[in-house]
């Protein structure tokens, strides 16, 4: 009897080993998986289809307004659009694919800001001033070129005109048509195909074998040339002070119209000045400052009303995602960090403004265009202190 | 049960706190209105609305109504256009004495604030003149022999001083733009009440700096007033009268208390160190020490014979003599004036008319007496028949006052800033 509680007793020490093996063992993997999100990860048949026929339907993703339910290139089974869109308001990533979605045709209610780190192309539906206009059945109705265009392919439908437009290949470089998403995102090769293959798991990506940040790459001139940053895992569909994007900088000539090939750095800031490197033309090239636009990557001075900026105390502020700012260098980064060192960060483009769209006039971050009129707080007033 | 009921009221009263507590981290930030959102460009209500912005929609008092961040909205600049200019404003900041950023807005033609602006002359804020300049841009066009604050000279002055640089503003010299508050406030033609009071459109230049909170106003805080200023020399301020009540704001206060220290705020720049060249002049301006002149610190006791006050009402030369100083203000306009040197159209409460740099006729008729025009508002008999008022035995002979008999020489040749010496001979005290 006894003989056999012990045996028995053994028998569970063995299963419970056994089960806690197997737990921390599907536990590791899973974390392991999870590190690897922002690669795609899954099924194949999650993004692509054989025969576009399942049961005598089609497989496509439709964006909302889409109905072409032809094969895709690829063997794709959708548009950019068809895999990052949904049709409420609640939904922020793909439950199947994981794709976080960017555009709702119901206005986002899934956090405060209503949309993910870029914003949310909800806003362009009904008003262009909100957001880079993708959308090809909703055309831009004012602007016929980026504003501050400073270089760039001309005519119909280019990248730098319109992002809305399509290309026919081959013109304006490419050898694949481009319309919406893919004039910005994957325009570093003809084809935007395999980025979402590459591994990006980071934590700093800054190549192109990660497919740089959010497949935001150079060409032309800028060829080689990428965005460099930490990519927040959900997209900050959570965001605080330490969780969040994060973004390279570069503080130099505030005198050219930038671009990669001119500023020479992997940053956002170089990126969003190759359509508006006008706007990065910041300084008087004949006498220098003042500035004569607002500069972009520009180390936040410790000094004046800015030594209190992101309520900084001995140099040392909160990081605020509704005001980012860029880092002189990722180097060695393992994530993100809660704090702004000033005399170190910088302001860019993306402190102001959300690259997709935002509720707001001219893809600001906050309501600016209402200020001071609305009684809200103005995020200017994040490194301007003092003008409040 | 007893115990259930008292736990559950205890339970109900911190739920009920947590959930307040809770409801002020929750509750959404409002706009934390600093020295911009007081000031006039940045009142909601009435600040900055350029036309060209507004009809975008932005509220008034917004940035962009004077700094383009990208010298674009909408694809194209905002009028007025033309290109970046340095500071981001939406035009140059500086080209000429009628021609810089400032003078976009405050015009009352073809501005581009939305309605234009009408600002009026200290004379007519604080004496109740009313006189028809209306606004800065017109005070500042004046020509001679009329005069206007020169702000090329202004401008080269302030170059490497308290931070400012051959970029800044001249205006910026005496106005902080993102704090600067009407006085009266909102209320352009109207003059100062006590009910208006904005209390100080100025900041003093040596303590501009780019923090606004660092570089306030000057003079809304009562120990920047003008009975704080005399008081530090042991005297008294005494308001002009205006054309009801007394300056600044027609109350029946009169000592200062109610007026900016404007002494302390002027001396930064005209004090007995700093050389200002006047393109007007073409001179540099005399140089003075404020505390050791007559109308200043020195408090002349020089006001009355025998029972006779030789001051103009209020100010009273029999009981208070020896105590008077005088605020800058009292005579001089800041901007501009159709007189010369400055002076103030309207002078406790009467009209003064200085065109001749002392030259002309006085009010008796009499010529190079022009200055009575403006002392005789304050200083009495200085008309011919008058009594001799000034003083006796001081070893000077006639003909240092009346060459050629019955004629006069300028007031100016002896009585002017920084002056304590007649032709050349020490005078032995202060003569302004």
């Amino acid at each position: 009897m006894g003989k056999m509680c012990l045996k028995a007793k053994n028998k569970g020490l063995r299963s419970f080993y056994s089960a806690f093996f197997i737990c921390s063992t599907v536990m590791a993997l899973w974390s392991y998986a999870l590190q690897l999100e922002a690669k795609v990860t899954g099924n194949c048949s999650n993004c692509h289809t054989m025969h576009n026929s399942q049961n005598g339907a089609h497989m496509q993703y439709l964006a909302p307004d889409e109905s072409d339910t032809k094969p895709k290139q690829s063997l794709l089974r959708g548009s950019c659009l068809g895999c990052h869109s949904k049709t409420d308001g609640s939904a922020w990533k793909d439950p199947l694919t994981g794709a976080p979605i960017v555009f709702n045709s119901q206005q986002p209610s899934y956090n405060a800001v209503m949309g993910l780190s870029a914003g949310n192309f909800y806003w362009v539906q009904t008003e262009d001033t909100t957001g880079h206009n993708i959308f090809a059945s909703n055309p831009e109705s004012t602007l016929n070129e980026a504003p501050g265009k400073s270089w760039g392919c001309s005519g119909t439908n280019s990248c730098h005109e319109n992002i809305h437009g399509t290309t026919g290949p081959p013109y304006f470089g490419f050898d694949t048509s481009r319309q919406g998403c893919t004039k910005c995102h994957m325009v570093g090769s003809d084809s935007p195909k395999g980025y979402h293959h590459l591994d990006d798991t980071g934590p700093v990506v800054d190549s192109s074998a990660e497919g740089w940040f959010r497949f935001l790459d150079g060409h032309k001139s800028g060829s080689g040339f990428g965005v460099a940053g930490i990519e927040d895992d959900d997209w900050q569909y959570s965001a605080s002070a330490t969780d969040h994007n994060e973004y390279l900088g570069a503080s130099g000539t505030k005198t050219s119209a930038g671009g990669f090939s001119a500023i020479g750095e992997n940053t956002m800031t170089a990126y969003c000045t190759g359509c508006h490197g006008n706007f990065h033309i910041e300084d008087d090239l004949t006498t220098g400052s003042p500035w004569i636009r607002h500069p972009s990557d520009l180390i936040i001075p410790n000094s004046d009303e800015y030594a209190s900026a992101f309520g900084a105390s001995g140099a040392t502020g909160t990081y605020n995602p509704l005001v980012p700012v860029a880092r002189p260098t990722l180097s060695g980064w393992t994530g993100p960090s809660g704090t702004v060192t000033l005399g170190t960060d910088l302001v860019m483009c993306l402190s102001c403004h959300r690259a997709h769209a935002s509720p707001y006039f001219k893809m600001l971050r906050w309501d600016y265009k209402s200020w001071p009129g609305n009684g809200q707080p103005n995020g200017c007033n994040v490194c301007h202190t003092s003008k409040n | 049960m007893q115990k259930d009921k008292c736990f559950n009221k205890k339970f109900q009263i911190v739920t009920l706190g947590s959930m307040l507590l809770a409801l002020c981290f929750l509750y959404p930030d409002t706009v934390d209105s600093g020295p911009y959102l007081d000031s006039a460009h940045g009142k909601n209500t009435y600040g900055v609305s350029r036309t060209s912005i507004s009809s975008f929609g932005y509220s008034v008092g917004n940035c962009v109504h004077c700094h383009e961040q990208h010298a674009s909205i909408g694809g194209a600049e905002p009028n007025p256009t033309g290109g970046p200019d340095k500071y981001a404003l939406f035009y140059n900041n500086h080209i000429n004495q009628t021609d810089n950023v400032c003078f976009q807005c405050h015009t009352d033609l073809s501005s581009f604030q939305t309605g234009g602006l009408i600002n009026r002359s200290y004379s007519y804020r604080a004496g109740g003149y009313a006189d028809s300049l209306n606004d800065i841009k017109e005070a500042f066009s004046f020509i001679s022999p009329a005069t206007s604050h020169n702000l090329g000279n202004i401008k080269t002055f302030i170059n490497g001083r308290w931070g400012f640089t051959n970029d800044s503003n001249p205006c910026a010299a005496c106005h902080n733009p993102h704090a600067v508050k009407g006085d009266p406030a909102n209320a352009p033609n109207s003059r100062k009440t006590s009910g208006t009071r904005g209390y100080s459109p100025v900041s003093r230049p040596s303590l501009h700096s780019k923090d606004n909170n660092a570089w306030g106003l000057w003079g809304d805080a009562a120990a920047e007033r003008m009975n704080m200023y005399a008081n530090s020399f042991g005297g008294i301020y005494q308001a002009p009268n205006a054309a009801s009540g007394y300056e600044p704001d027609g109350s029946s206060t009169q000592d200062g208390s109610n007026l900016a220290d404007f002494n302390t705020f002027c001396i930064d720049c005209h004090n007995n160190s700093n050389i200002i060249y006047s393109n007007q002049l073409l001179r540099n301006l005399r140089t003075f020490n404020w505390a050791n002149e007559n109308h200043g610190g020195y408090m002349a006791t020089y006001c009355s014979q025998g029972a006779t006050s030789l001051l103009a009402m209020p100010y009273d030369g029999l009981t208070k003599c020896g105590q008077y100083i005088t605020a800058c203000t009292d005579c001089h306009e800041p901007h501009g004036s159709p007189n010369n040197y400055l002076v103030r159209k309207q002078v406790n409460n009467g009209v003064v008319t200085v065109i001749n740099n002392g030259n002309g006729t006085g009010p008796d008729g009499r010529a190079k007496k022009e200055w009575v025009w403006l002392c005789g508002k304050c200083h009495t008999n200085l008309n011919v028949g008058d009594l001799h008022t000034h003083p006796t035995g001081s070893g000077l002979g006639c003909g240092k006052c009346h060459p050629g008999g019955g004629n006069y020489r300028n007031c100016m040749d002896c009585h002017y800033h920084g002056n304590s010496s007649i032709d050349g001979t020490p005078y032995g005290k202060p003569l302004f």
